[in-house]
């Protein structure tokens, strides 16, 4: 692995390191961890050993959707390579019995998978050792009435696992954790209210003894939040907002921001029209990641509600920003707004990839954001300074993002005003990245990108708040960017910012990335294909048709028998296949929050149904 | 026509404030709908309100007042936009997170009397009751405008029978 890194170095000219990779001694405690690890699993979910939490992660699990604190999505398992993946073959399958969007990541600790669902967010225990018999589920019933308040497609982003338990959120605001072993609940905390319009669905990250979440509804005036809860009992340890005074941001002292507009007093406050901070937004519905050396936890925030901005006149901090807290207090540390006053529904909620480069002769501990501005942005995690921000999606509203102030530079005419239309404002709405979360390989020293191509026109209008119903005012009517293909996958040297290679897809690539130590990436499509691809070249290597478009998070692991699996959810739908799962009218362009119009074909190319696949190279043995 | 005096003090008719020009006797002095709102510390907290299961519908005895009526259609069509509905079902609903309304695929009817029962007390899978927000009068305008979306179902459902609720996914 080392070895390979180097090799890697070589080749592209930058010394790159994954954050999370392991020291030599580790590296050897791990190989011995690897012969007990499945008695070390039965005896993890018998013991409460908060230290072993820290420990990375075995490669043999998927313990959380990202598969590590670093976010990488990169698993060192190398069965499965660039040579024999065109082999890969269906092991097993399993059917959700859903029909929304499957947005989820499945988890995998020791012999079991865990699968859990769209609303009614289902948690799905499945046996490894025979072939995904189903050992229990947990249904957490949500509240009904929740499905009318998400705004976008009822998903859930996935669970995550410690300390014998696993966690995740339910659509109506309920944080739950489940005995991993018999799937009875041990405790299930409510952190919103449906009737406000706020909803759950990201993936929770366990840091040590806590559990974060954060909350949904940035189109429905919900104020953002993340919160972290005790592992033990489901208690709330700190609750941070990402609108309001100091006090409630958690910001105290500590907070040094690198830049100039990020200092002051209650700016959370002072940057907003009077009381309009209550309803605006910021909601934290992405990933978060945890750099240990520091203790610090990184995030980013939602768009702000409206999304007229003339309705919100100010910089509406500290939405689509990004936040570094202490995983222990949640104070602030430092936080870079991305987009001040945002004008487009760019969202910050994006993946921080944690990785140490080599810029410029220099090691730096960085962290790399595709921000839905366009932009790649690769930032000193101990800082927050933007060391570079270069774009990779087509765009015609952001010109460049100006590195003394921090600030994007929004091109002329690309400002929507009310009752003004505004034409080929690119990226569009859900940015040139959404979600759905790229991966990074130590070994080639690049980040994998699933991502839109897409362009809108829109009409601001004017709106009024009413508790439980959308606070948008904005007539949005999205289409394919220029070439008439809605979505890129790509590979991105974030050393040299620019791209190295580009698959161009019909739809959006809304599914998730994984990259392995095969040098094998894999990802999805809304038109129902899983993909490998090369992770250097970017060439095809095999792929299969799924039931149905695949927007899920792919992983990969070992299984009981010691060979490598792969393991993804089709299942359409999310913002970008409501049109599918949701029914919706394709003769009005503006469904979806006028996601329709850009996706007006896709009931052509697929129908709603989630199946989990899982496939494996052919024979018994490794 | 008859119209709904509204007094703008009472904000338990919230909808009604928001719109009160729609339901006046004269649409002339139309101004922006939202600049009547009151202040967002006086709504903060006010909700459109719950949803339960719906009372066993009589949809038949329900008449449209307004059927076929174009300029109720109108007002109907204002309303729906600056009620949100058009938030959740999109600007002339083409459905997002409340479903289409104008394509043939009603989950709880297309009659107007169904739609009118849809409207007044929400419906369970995340349909916000307005019963508390507007008057019949404009609930019947919301309706007359919902009915030009689409053609009316070429055979009525019966709204108390699950076995047709089924037809949507959401
Ligand atoms: C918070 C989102 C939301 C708002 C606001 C909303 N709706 Fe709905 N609506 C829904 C959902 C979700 C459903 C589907 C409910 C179900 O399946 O039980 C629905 C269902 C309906 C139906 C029944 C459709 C059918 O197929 O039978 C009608 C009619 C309707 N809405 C009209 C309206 C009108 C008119 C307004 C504004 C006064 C409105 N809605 C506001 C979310 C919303």
């Amino acid at each position: 692995m080392h070895r390979n890194g180097a090799l890697a170095n070589r080749q592209y000219g930058t010394n790159v390191k994954k954050y999370a990779s392991l020291s030599q001694a580790e590296w050897i405690a791990m190989k011995l961890a690897n012969f007990v690890s499945r008695i070390a699993v039965s005896l993890l979910t018998v013991c409460a050993l908060p230290v072993a939490l820290a420990a990375p992660v075995k490669d043999s699990d998927w313990p959380m959707p990202a598969k590590d604190y670093a976010n990488t999505r990169f698993s060192r398992l190398n069965q499965i390579t660039t040579g024999n993946v065109k082999q890969l073959q269906l092991a097993w399958t399993f059917s959700t019995g859903l029909a929304t969007g499957h947005e989820a990541a499945p988890l995998v600790v020791g012999d079991t998978m865990y699968v859990v669902t769209p609303y009614p967010n289902y948690l799905y225990a499945l046996d490894l050792k025979s072939g995904g018999r189903l050992k229990w589920t947990y249904k957490p019933e949500p509240a009904r009435a929740a499905q009318g308040v998400a705004c976008c497609d009822v998903v859930n982003r996935g669970a995550a696992y410690a300390d014998g338990k696993i966690v995740f959120n339910a659509l109506d605001n309920h944080t739950v954790a489940v005995d991993a072993e018999t799937g009875k609940e041990i405790w299930k905390t409510k952190l919103g209210d449906i009737n406000l319009g706020q909803t759950m669905t990201m993936a929770p990250l366990i840091v040590k003894d806590k559990v974060i979440v954060g909350n949904s509804g940035g189109e429905m005036g919900v104020r953002g939040w993340v919160t972290a809860l005790n592992l033990k009992d489901g208690s709330k340890a700190w609750q941070a907002f990402s609108t309001g005074p100091d006090k409630d941001v958690l910001i105290g002292a500590d907070f040094k921001p690198y830049y100039e507009s990020d200092r002051g007093k209650d700016l959370g406050v002072k940057t907003w029209p009077p009381d309009k901070w209550q309803i605006g937004g910021g909601t934290v519905w992405g990933w978060i990641s945890y750099d240990p050396t520091t203790n610090l936890i990184f995030y980013g925030t939602a768009n702000p509600g409206p999304w007229n901005p003339d309705l919100r006149p100010g910089d509406n901090k500290w939405t689509s920003s990004v936040f570094a807290r202490d995983a222990d207090t949640g104070m602030a540390k430092w936080a870079v707004q991305y987009n001040p006053h945002d004008l487009h529904d760019y969202d910050g909620v994006n993946e921080h990839i944690l990785v140490d480069l080599t810029i410029q002769g220099k090691p730096r501990k960085v962290m790399l954001h595709p921000d839905r501005n366009g932009f790649l942005y690769v930032l000193d995690r101990t800082t927050g300074e933007i060391i570079s921000a270069n774009p990779f999606v087509y765009t015609t509203s952001i010109q460049k993002v100006d590195l003394k102030t921090g600030h994007p530079i929004v091109a002329p005419g690309k400002e929507p005003h009310t009752g003004i239309r505004v034409n080929d404002i690119c990226p569009a709405a859900p940015g040139g990245k959404d979600w759905q979360p790229s991966a990074f390989s130590p070994q080639t020293g690049l980040l994998y990108i699933p991502h839109n191509h897409l362009c809108m026109d829109v009409t601001s209008t004017e709106v009024g708040y009413i508790a439980g119903t959308p606070y948008v005012g904005m007539e949005v009517s999205m289409k394919k960017g220029p070439g008439d293909y809605g979505g890129v996958f790509s590979a991105w040297n974030p050393a040299t910012g620019k791209e190295v290679w580009a698959i161009k897809e019909h739809y959006p690539a809304w599914s998730g990335a994984l990259v392995t130590a095969g040098d094998v990436v894999f990802y999805g499509t809304m038109d129902r294909w899983f993909k490998a691809v090369d992770a250097k070249t970017g060439k095809e290597l095999w792929k299969f048709q799924a039931g149905s478009g695949v927007i899920g998070q792919p992983i990969t692991f070992q299984g009981p028998d010691g060979k490598q699996y792969i393991a993804v959810l089709s299942g359409v739908g999310g913002w970008a296949g409501a049109v599918v799962s949701g029914h919706l009218d394709t003769r009005i362009p503006y469904g979806a929050l006028g996601f329709v119009n850009a996706m007006k074909d896709l009931p052509n190319d697929t129908t709603p149904g989630g199946m989990l696949y899982v496939f494996a190279l052919p024979g018994n043995t490794p | 026509m008859r119209a709904f005096h509204i007094s703008c003090r009472d904000i338990s008719w919230l909808g009604a404030l928001i719109l009160g020009i729609a339901i006046a006797d004269s649409a002339a002095a139309a101004p922006a709908a939202t600049q009547q709102l009151p202040g967002s510390e006086q709504i903060m907290h006010q909700q459109v309100g719950g949803t339960h299961i719906p009372r066993p519908a009589t949809p038949d005895q329900l008449k449209n007042p307004y059927e076929g009526n174009a300029s109720a259609a109108a007002e109907g069509r204002s309303l729906f936009n600056a009620m949100n509905c058009s938030g959740c079902h999109a600007k002339d609903a083409g459905g997002g997170m409340g479903p289409p309304l104008g394509d043939k695929d009603w989950i709880y009817g297309g009659e107007p009397g169904q739609i009118y029962l849809s409207i007044l007390q929400g419906r369970p899978n995340g349909m916000p009751s307005f019963e508390k927000a507007l008057p019949p009068d404009a609930l019947w305008k919301l309706v007359t405008y919902i009915r030009t979306l689409g053609q009316s179902p070429s055979e009525p459902i019966d709204a108390s029978s699950p076995a047709k609720q089924t037809g949507k996914a959401h």
